[in-house]
């Protein structure tokens, strides 16, 4: 008898201590929820700033649904230029993480540039040394992102594939002929 | 490319390329604390294949399927040691009974793998980094077989060292960690291995 | 118990210097190889590892009564984990870059040698306030290591050192040494680096030990060979002393 008793006790400062561990880190979540958003948000508006030039005036994002990887679409609009200009979320993963991006296209659908949210690839340096910057700093930035040879063929490749299809998308949007 | 190209890929990738101990510096002071013999350093690779596999098969569905469901994925961390550690002692539990023998050569290795990084941090990194469940079992298989053939391979170069004519000052850990740092710039030349593919 | 003079200074300096948990036990080495490539970083992971040691160390010491003795473990790792979730989360709030240059790092922190060691070894057997003072200077301890790292790999690394990438509060600054870019030795950036660093480190340490001990030995010998010359000397002077009487 004695034994049971000592197991019970036993559970139950066990289950005390994780009670009160959950509790402490809800409590912290809640603390820190807000601010990580906003850290999300200065991120993602960064990147527009990245991609444009200077600080456009972004609208609120509405969700694109049945895309692989493409999933929310903003418009933008910046003093001096005409037409609005549409931009993309777009998010995918291979074998070896995570990729979110934006992919931002001018008036006429052309592919203006990009900014990464967040890389979470094990090969992330490769990737923004041989790939990204260089498309970054191409003049025909079309022709650089066809070129996935870099020494992380499969990050690269999977974000050729991202723009392709936020391209598609684009074009399905806004149709100029 | 079909998913077991990818697989054998991303086992070879995460073993060899982008190794566990040596680019990633995960387990280190297992690799520094076991690996004065080679029997010793092969019974722990073999007890960190095990836990890790099976660690990625219980954590990886425990995210997906609970803990993201509930909204609570911030607790992962703490579920996933209270994980390894039960899991820990119910391996030691199970072969203790069904391989007495097995239990004798790994049995003390397997309170050190409770706080062995690589098995929390290949876990961790699954989730973190989102991957699918073929490619965290992969990468789960991949980085502890990294961690098997290093700690062996190491251990072999050690037990030469210990008869090696060094310098005083160099003896034991110093020399071992500049034998690992030339063991990693070997391993740098396998970068872009598949760059053509 | 009355407490001894001093012990409060003795008990934080040993975790700088005789019990380096770094240098000394060589604990914690997997962060101790993966955040040194700048100094900046290094600081960064000694702050939070710091701050999770203090606070796992008091809380430990508070239940240690109350822990029954078979579950002493996982109770530990719960809190510690606890500590680490809460202490990632307002990293990831307030100091983003410093989250996202450790990234899996500061969930590593609880499968950490150290603080479990210190849980178990010191905490559980102490009070609240000689487990504060160990947990800083353990911390500190370990924080100043990494920084003598950190100082080596960015310095032979980049050829000088930059600040304000991580703690973006402090303003952007780069102090290059002019013209060492030509003689910067990448190597040292990378993982390979890494283990050289740490162990030139040990080298040295154990170079200074070594010497020591030699030293003592050295003097020992000298004051055994001065014991035997002025015992002969003496017998010979009472010999002397003797021949003279007769």
């Amino acid at each position: 008898m004695a034994n049971t008793k000592r197991y019970v006790i036993t559970a139950i400062t066990l289950g005390l201590i994780c009670a009160a561990s959950g509790a402490l880190i809800g409590v912290t979540n809640a603390i820190t929820a807000k601010r990580i958003d906003q850290n999300e948000k200065d991120n993602i508006q960064r990147g527009f700033a990245e991609i444009y030039g200077q600080n456009p005036v972004v609208s609120d994002p509405k969700p694109i649904e049945g895309k692989d990887y493409t999933n929310q679409v903003y418009t933008v609009e910046i003093e001096g230029v005409e037409g609005v200009q549409y931009a993309f979320r777009a998010d995918g993963s291979n074998m070896y993480g995570k990729i979110s991006m934006l992919v931002g296209f001018d008036s006429l659908n052309q592919f203006k540039g990009m900014s990464i949210i967040a890389n979470t690839q094990t090969y992330a340096s490769t990737l923004n040394q041989n790939y990204i910057d260089k498309i970054k700093t191409a003049e025909n930035k079309s022709e650089k992102i066809e070129d996935v040879k870099c020494g992380a063929t499969y990050g690269a490749t999977l974000i050729r594939d991202m723009i392709h299809e936020a391209q598609e998308v684009a074009k399905q949007i806004n149709p100029k002929e | 490319m079909s998913d077991f190209v990818t697989f054998i890929l991303a086992i070879i990738s995460a073993m060899l390329i982008d190794n566990v101990v040596l680019s990633r510096f995960y387990g280190i002071c297992p690799f520094l604390g076991v690996s004065k013999k080679v029997k010793s350093s092969l019974g722990m690779g073999i007890a960190v294949v095990f836990v890790i596999l099976v660690a990625t098969c219980v954590c990886w569905p425990l995210y997906t399927y609970i803990l993201e469901p509930a909204g609570i994925p911030f607790m992962d961390t703490v579920a996933y040691i209270l994980v390894i550690a039960s899991l820990v002692q119910l391996v030691g539990l199970f072969i203790k009974k069904y391989s007495p023998s097995l239990y004798k050569s790994l049995g003390i290795y397997l309170p050190l793998i409770t706080t062995n990084c690589a098995v929390l941090g290949v876990v961790q990194t699954n989730t973190d980094t989102g991957l699918r469940f073929i490619d965290a079992l992969a990468n789960g298989l991949g980085t502890s077989i990294g961690f098997l053939v290093i700690i062996v391979v190491f251990s072999c170069i050690r037990t030469r060292l210990e008869s090696a004519n060094t310098p005083k000052a160099f003896k034991g850990l110093p020399i071992a960690l500049i034998t690992a740092a030339i063991m990693a710039i070997a391993l740098m030349g396998l970068q872009g291995l598949f760059a053509g593919i | 118990m009355k407490r001894e003079k001093g012990q409060t200074k003795k008990n934080f300096l040993k975790g700088i210097i005789q019990e380096n948990p770094l240098l000394v036990s060589i604990l914690g080495t997997c962060p101790a190889l993966a955040t040194t490539k700048s100094l900046e970083a290094a600081i960064g992971m000694g702050i939070l590892f710091t701050i999770v040691l203090l606070c796992s160390n008091v809380l430990v010491s508070l239940l240690r009564k109350l822990i029954p003795d078979e579950i002493r473990t996982p109770a530990y790792i719960v809190i510690i984990a606890t500590f680490v979730t809460m202490v990632k989360m307002f990293a990831n709030a307030f100091l983003p870059e410093l989250y996202s240059t450790l990234g899996v790092f500061i969930s590593l922190i609880v499968v950490n040698c150290i603080v479990l060691g210190r849980a178990e070894a010191y905490a559980s057997k102490n009070t609240v306030f000689d487990s504060f003072i160990d947990g800083l200077g353990m911390g500190v301890g370990y924080t100043m290591a990494l920084c003598i790292m950190a100082f080596f790999r960015e310095l032979i690394g980049t050829g000088g050192f930059t600040f304000g990438q991580i703690f973006t509060f402090i303003p952007y600054t780069a102090l290059i040494i002019p013209g060492a870019e030509n003689f910067k030795i990448s190597v040292f950036q990378n993982p390979a680096g890494a283990f050289i660093v740490f162990g030139l480190i040990l080298a040295v340490m154990a170079f200074y030990k070594n010497r020591k001990a030699e030293m003592k030995a050295w003097e020992i010998k000298q004051a055994k060979l001065k014991a035997a010359e002025d015992a002969k000397k003496k017998l010979e002077a009472q010999k002397a002393n003797v021949g003279g009487q007769q």
